[in-house]
């Protein structure tokens, strides 16, 4: 066992790495020399370890609640509506949206301030990105007066009923159209599939 | 590559085969759905279905501008598009489907240019859109605006099962088509789709949304058609529900049906839970999308027969 | 399914954001310039998680942790990193007592001081090693240098910091 002579450039790496329980065996049995026989050795190797103890000793502070998730959607809302969130998130935020009314009221407002940027031909509209944050413009509607479907086809289009005994689901005929319809929009096929407003004719 | 249907009519299962290279051009149907969206254009429309000797017809007034649509007829005006319908009327009920997802044409559609036409004094021209090598669906393309100013879509033996015609037609829109902003629009969440097929007969499951009081509504799309499927649990009288019935067999399962100009509802029970089916599908996509879902079976029948007696 | 797998950003958030908080607070000695990457890191954290491939997470996290404040260092106008000469130190302690604990309590403003007088690989690999208890291979992992280049960062900072703090001989 040859003697080793400490050297504070060469060995001092040694002893931080010791400290952090990162060094291999053969280089924990240098370790342990070095410090048996050199008083330089220990004083450095002790100096080491009060600087390693101060750092961490430092405190750890609390992040500040702003910064974590309260839970709610926040800015993710807008990349939802734009269709921008891939699918796993875009799930997540869709199931929070689901209990959480109070993200849902945002939905709506933010997407109330999309809409309202709109603009198009023929309206005298200036539109800004303040339209977001005002009212929306009201536009004069033009009465489009149809000939075709008359009153009686209109009267057919009826209410759905729960009849019947045991738990009594709630379909409302209206709504089962319209609800598809409006879906349907969304679709490329939409433009040449023609929508019309549907009378029930047997 | 193999691409195989099964339709069930009337019992007799039939395979229907193509066999060869990918119908080409399915991008270019993509690429016209595109176009004819963004088309500008009003006027009226006719529109009808006819249907195992049944036909609905009504016609509409409509706006069409940048996707959207103001359809309507009478006290009945709407505008669509984009996932988003508004009544135009006192009720101002509207409907926003944010963030729906887009699927894909299915690979069954080609387009084949077919040659020039007119329509209403206008020079159009013809796309034939075919389905596994069957002409499935004829659109007249005005050529200045690209508007769909006919339609034919066509049933399994070349009768035409549904038919759309601009009977009025400008390339302009009236200077009020506009989005107001009186009512919030209800939006629709989708929610998970538990027990419900993905994939029925070549239409994919898209989303399933919640629909108030415990039902829910699962859209279906082959890219081109589109139906829903609006469940809830429980019985709904769909004789009382349905002014007039029209019997409806599929394989020996009963349901009901109401034929529209532009649309089909089918409902039935079946144990346990209630269907409502909503969509533009042809008969034959419309039978074998049925084949997928859970029958009416005995349970439906009984109940018909109980109430044709007692009822 | 991968979904089940991989964290939502909430649970990042809550689970590490007190870590990324305090690795950017000690690396800045700033609540703000803290508080804006632990805000960037979340945001990298969650355009990230949908490409996200199980693995080690804690070594993306901390890539993506030491990136994203690297990104804000070279756009914000900071003050370059001073390497500070071998053997110039400050007397910066006030009268300690022996007891080891209660004197690096009272030197904490001390240390984050000379901490930041680190050359900035130097204070990084202390920070990582001693704020945020990563290991020498998680170190290396995030910083994409080998081990043994961590550790004499490691070993090179503790150095330079002892010579900047006094402690009751």
């Amino acid at each position: 066992m040859a003697d080793l002579i400490f050297d504070p450039d060469v060995h001092g790496e040694l002893f931080s790495a010791y400290l952090d329980g990162q060094l291999t065996p053969a280089e924990v049995i240098v370790v342990s020399e070095l410090l048996d026989g050199s008083g330089e050795a220990i004083q450095e190797f002790l100096a080491l370890r009060r600087v390693r103890t101060s750092l961490r000793l430092l405190p750890e502070f609390e992040v500040p609640a702003a910064l974590l998730p309260d839970g709610h959607l926040g800015d993710r809302l807008s990349a939802y509506l734009d269709g921008e969130l891939v699918t796993i998130e875009h799930r997540r935020v869709t199931k929070h949206l689901v209990d959480c009314s109070d993200c849902r009221a945002e939905l709506q407002e933010l997407d109330r301030a999309r809409i309202a940027v709109r603009s198009l031909p023929g309206v005298d509209t200036t539109v800004t990105e303040e339209i977001a944050a005002t009212p929306p413009l009201h536009h004069g509607r033009r009465r489009i007066v149809a000939g075709g479907l008359g009153a009686a086809a209109a009267a057919a289009l009826l209410v759905g009923l729960a009849v019947g005994g045991g738990s009594d689901p709630a379909f409302v005929l209206e709504d089962l159209a319209t609800h598809h319809v409006a879906r349907a929009s969304a679709e490329p096929g939409f433009a040449v599939l023609p929508a019309a407003f549907e009378v029930s004719a047997p | 590559m193999i691409i195989r249907r099964v339709f069930v009519i009337g019992g007799l299962v039939a395979m229907i085969g193509v066999i060869g290279t990918v119908p080409a051009l399915a991008d270019d149907l993509a690429d016209y759905l595109a176009d004819a969206g963004e088309a500008v254009y009003s006027g009226r429309r006719v529109v009808g279905t006819t249907w195992d000797g049944f036909e609905s017809i009504g016609v509409v007034e409509i706006q069409h501008l940048e996707g959207m649509a103001t359809v309507g007829s009478g006290s009945s005006l709407a505008t669509i598009g984009g996932g988003r319908m508004r009544f135009d009327d006192p009720s101002g009920a509207a409907l926003s489907y944010v963030g729906a997802a887009q699927v894909d044409l299915e690979e069954r559609y080609g387009v084949s240019p077919g040659g020039p036409t007119e329509h209403l004094g206008r020079s159009a021209h013809v796309l034939d859109v075919t389905e596994a090598g069957f002409l499935r669906m004829r659109i007249v393309v005005d050529e200045s605006s690209s508007a769909p100013v006919a339609t034919e879509v066509y049933a399994l033996d070349g009768s035409v099962f549904r038919y759309s015609s601009m009977i009025e037609f400008s390339v302009s829109v009236g200077p009020e088509m506009a989005m107001t902003d009186e009512h919030p629009y209800e939006m629709m969440l989708s929610v998970g789709a538990a027990g419900l097929p993905i994939d029925a007969a070549g239409y994919q499951l898209v989303d399933v949304y919640a629909e108030p009081q415990g039902a829910n509504q699962a859209f279906y799309s082959d890219g081109l058609f589109s139906f829903s499927v609006f469940t809830a649990t429980g019985h709904m009288d769909w004789q009382a529900a349905i002014d007039g019935e029209l019997p409806y067999a599929v394989d020996g399962q009963s349901y009901w049906r109401v034929i529209n100009p532009a649309s089909l509802w089918v409902m039935w029970n079946a144990p346990g839970t209630t269907f409502a089916l909503v969509g533009d599908l042809p008969p034959d996509h419309l039978e074998a999308v049925l084949d997928e879902f859970p029958k009416p079976g005995i349970d439906g029948w009984m109940k018909r027969m109980w109430n044709r007696l007692f009822g | 399914m991968t979904e089940e797998l991989t964290p939502t950003w909430e649970d990042v958030a809550h689970r590490y954001g007190r870590k990324i908080y305090n690795f950017a607070y000690r690396l800045t000695g700033n609540p703000d310039d803290a508080a804006d990457l632990v805000q960037e890191v979340l945001l990298r954290v969650r355009k990230g998680l949908s490409s996200y491939q199980p693995g080690s997470f804690d070594g993306w996290l901390w890539r993506i942790t030491r990136n994203a404040f690297l990104d804000g260092i070279r756009k914000k106008k900071r003050r370059p990193e001073s390497a500070l000469p071998e053997g110039d130190h400050h007397d910066l302690g006030s009268s300690p007592s022996p007891d080891e604990v209660l004197a690096s309590i009272r030197l904490s403003d001390d240390v984050q001081s000379a901490l930041l007088k680190l050359p900035y690989e130097f204070r990084e690999a202390v920070v990582l090693c001693d704020v945020v208890g990563l290991a020498y291979d998680e170190i290396a992992e995030a910083t994409d240098v080998p081990v043994g280049t961590v550790r004499s960062r490691i070993h090179r900072g503790r150095k330079l910091l002892r010579g900047m703090l006094t402690w009751p001989i």
